[in-house]
């Protein structure tokens, strides 16, 4: 999106202008909901996180600051709910575990992200990409699919931009062998991180 | 395989994800409600903009009305004081 632009939809959502809504929500509607879907891998997941993360914008609409980057402040709102989503479903598992002893979690049946891919390299892709641990999933998500600078994938992710080249270096060795039929979760220390 | 090698091949896998499209229906339920919070909001604030502007004008128009009272109270007070 053309800065200028940006700017002028700031200014308009600041003032309460539904028109720029209308125009944020055309622009950034579908790459919000492809990368909540990726990141989350769940389908439904990413339909509510994304309804959460549009109601948050109108409800700080007037606190936005007039340089805010609509794109950077999105994907950091989507990402923070996908966080809290991912807390809040790890109490759920643990109280359940805590109810029901060693109950086997896993993903017993392809999820219908999985479903929906057309083809084998698409599938392959997918599977790879969603075996991948979640901040070095975030950081390709980011980079590679969405076209976002280092500099605003390492503040959405909050993190310092160096650390997050070293993130991308790594989730792209991953990725690789992961293509190539390695294994991508044994092959880091990394845990899956939510924050 | 060298680093740009990964890059490439990376980049060029991922462009071929094929892109996941949201449910329209459910999209446009919350684009209309976000519309309709929007011009709620703009609403209650011009309705408050407008009742605060015309509470500070009254204000200001009573103090001066009474500054003028007492003014012409205290030349009328002093004019008898002479005659």
């Amino acid at each position: 999106m053309d800065r200028d632009l940006e700017l002028q939809l700031v200014e308009r959502l600041r003032a309460g202008d539904p028109d720029a809504f209308d125009a944020v929500h055309a622009a950034f509607n579908d790459r919000l909901y492809n990368f909540l879907a990726r990141l989350s891998n769940r389908r439904e997941v990413a339909e509510d996180l994304l309804e959460e993360t549009w109601l948050r914008l109108v409800v700080h609409a007037r606190r936005l600051a007039p340089e805010t980057r609509l794109g950077a402040w999105l994907f950091t709102v989507a990402r923070h709910l996908h966080a809290s989503y991912c807390r809040s479903r790890l109490l759920e598992d643990s109280h359940a575990t805590s109810l029901v002893g060693l109950w086997p979690y896993g993903r017993p049946e392809p999820s219908p992200l999985e479903e929906a891919e057309a083809n084998e390299v698409h599938r392959r892709v997918a599977t790879v990409l969603a075996s991948l641990p979640l901040a070095y999933r975030e950081a390709l998500l980011l980079v590679s699919v969405e076209g976002l600078r280092h500099a605003e994938a390492a503040e959405i992710c909050g993190v310092t931009p160096e650390a997050m080249r070293q993130r991308l270096s790594r989730a792209r060795a991953l990725f690789a062998r992961g293509l190539a039929g390695g294994d991508v979760t044994g092959l880091t220390s990394l845990k899956e991180r939510t924050t | 395989m060298t680093p740009d090698e990964t890059h490439d091949l990376v980049f060029e896998r991922l462009e071929q994800l094929p892109s996941l499209a949201p449910d329209c229906d459910r999209a446009d339920r919350v684009r209309i409600r976000c519309r309709a919070c929007l011009e709620r909001t703009r609403q209650y604030r011009r309705r408050t903009t407008a009742v605060t502007g015309f509470g500070r004008r009254a204000v200001a128009a009573v103090a001066f009305a009474t500054f003028c009272i007492l003014y012409v109270a205290g030349l009328v007070t002093q004019l008898r004081g002479f005659l």
